[in-house]
């Protein structure tokens, strides 16, 4: 059975985005590149709420992602890509469709299927209903070295406490920590 | 100079609010169940690196009220116990906890005339407020957060209502219990 996996950047002080979808602090390099297309690689299907494909598919199909960097452009573009929204009317990202009901049925489908894993990049809200539902295998969370202050918190609008295992933790030169865990069950 | 180090328990999602349950948060206590041997040299090692606890009004008075009455708790609780504390804060009015110092004034200026004279480490935990007040002035030296594999949701957050910065890390390690510990310095130094 696929996996579900959760990728996201994240600050020290919790959030993954700061005020007004800022997401300006996200430290990127060339180790990262290459961990993105080694991750990418592995990946059957991207899992998107609305906010976060809306967000990704005004920046990857540009130029200017092209020219930053051609492979991970390439990738994301490509690849097969699901987006959960009751409001959306179209997906028109290249690879895209458009799912606007039963979430987790058709998560708990797609699990059942051969290929890539699941993932979910960044897509807050999509994450902690899944998280709800049972059907979220792990999360990577990549700890930026920054403190923001304000900004939207992990996991914000959880019913309860989660318990997590960490499964292992990856150090990079820029400074990041990626912290791999488990929900408990 | 004296160093001012800021040691944190923090949750996934950032809350440091009630890691012991001394304070009857409604999630207090969350850090008790992952302790294993590890973490306690790491709180052991840094207690014995400082020579002095700052804290503010509300952590003070959880420790005040735990610390004294604690058995078991071997060189690191007699160490607690005795050590000089500088509480900052302009409203408490009973210092019940042995040897404690108040800091009513101005707290950025009396830190930074304490961080002038000779001595160990100036050991902060918990008190949000006060490492607010002390990261808007530069005065912290180092920051080791112990992140626990628990998201809560709500509760104090750690670096709330601060401005935005760019640290340094110094180094990360792992523990069995799924505790990670994160040593950051301020990126400027």
């Amino acid at each position: 059975m696929r996996k579900v996996f959760l990728f996201m950047m994240v600050t020290i002080d919790g959030y993954f985005e700061g005020p007004g979808k800022d997401i300006s602090w996200h430290n990127v390099d060339e180790e990262f590149n290459e961990f993105a297309i080694q991750q990418l690689d592995e990946i059957g299907i991207l899992l998107f709420g609305r906010v976060t494909y809306e967000l990704m598919a005004s920046y990857w199909p540009t130029q200017s992602a092209r020219e930053d960097d051609p492979i991970v452009t390439q990738k994301m573009n490509s690849i097969p890509k699901l987006v959960f929204s009751t409001t959306l009317e179209r997906a028109d990202w290249e690879n895209s469709r458009l799912v606007k009901e039963h979430v987790a049925e058709e998560v708990a489908r797609l699990k059942q299927q051969e290929g890539g894993d699941l993932a979910i990049f960044g897509s807050a809200v999509l994450a902690t209903s899944l998280l709800d539902a049972g059907l979220l295998d792990e999360l990577r969370l990549m700890v930026n070295p920054v403190v923001l202050g304000s900004g939207n918190p992990l996991f914000k609008g959880i019913r309860e406490r989660l318990n997590l295992k960490l499964l292992k933790t990856r150090e990079f030169r820029s400074g990041n920590v990626l912290l791999y865990y488990q929900p408990e069950k | 100079m004296r160093k001012v180090v800021v040691s944190e328990f923090v949750t996934m999602d950032g809350v440091m609010e009630d890691p012991g349950g001394a304070e009857k948060f409604v999630h207090g206590g969350w850090s008790m169940a992952y302790w294993d041997e590890g973490i306690g040299k790491v709180k052991y090692d840094e207690l014995f690196a400082s020579d002095a606890l700052l804290l503010g009004r509300v952590t003070y008075q959880g420790f005040a009220e735990a610390w004294p009455k604690a058995t078991g708790t071997g060189d690191f609780g007699e160490r607690m116990n005795s050590i000089p504390k500088y509480v900052v804060s302009s409203t408490l009015t009973e210092l019940t906890w042995n040897n404690s110092r108040q800091l009513k004034g101005n707290a950025a200026e009396e830190v930074a005339r304490l961080k002038q004279e000779s001595g160990q480490d100036m050991l902060v935990a918990g008190s949000a407020q006060l490492v607010q007040a002390l990261r808007q002035h530069n005065l912290v030296d180092d920051y080791w957060l112990l992140v626990y594999p628990v998201v809560l949701g709500s509760g104090k957050r750690l670096f709330q209502g601060g401005e935005r910065a760019n640290l340094k890390l110094v180094e990360s390690r792992s523990f069995p219990s799924g505790v990670v510990l994160l040593h950051y310095q301020p990126a400027d130094r």
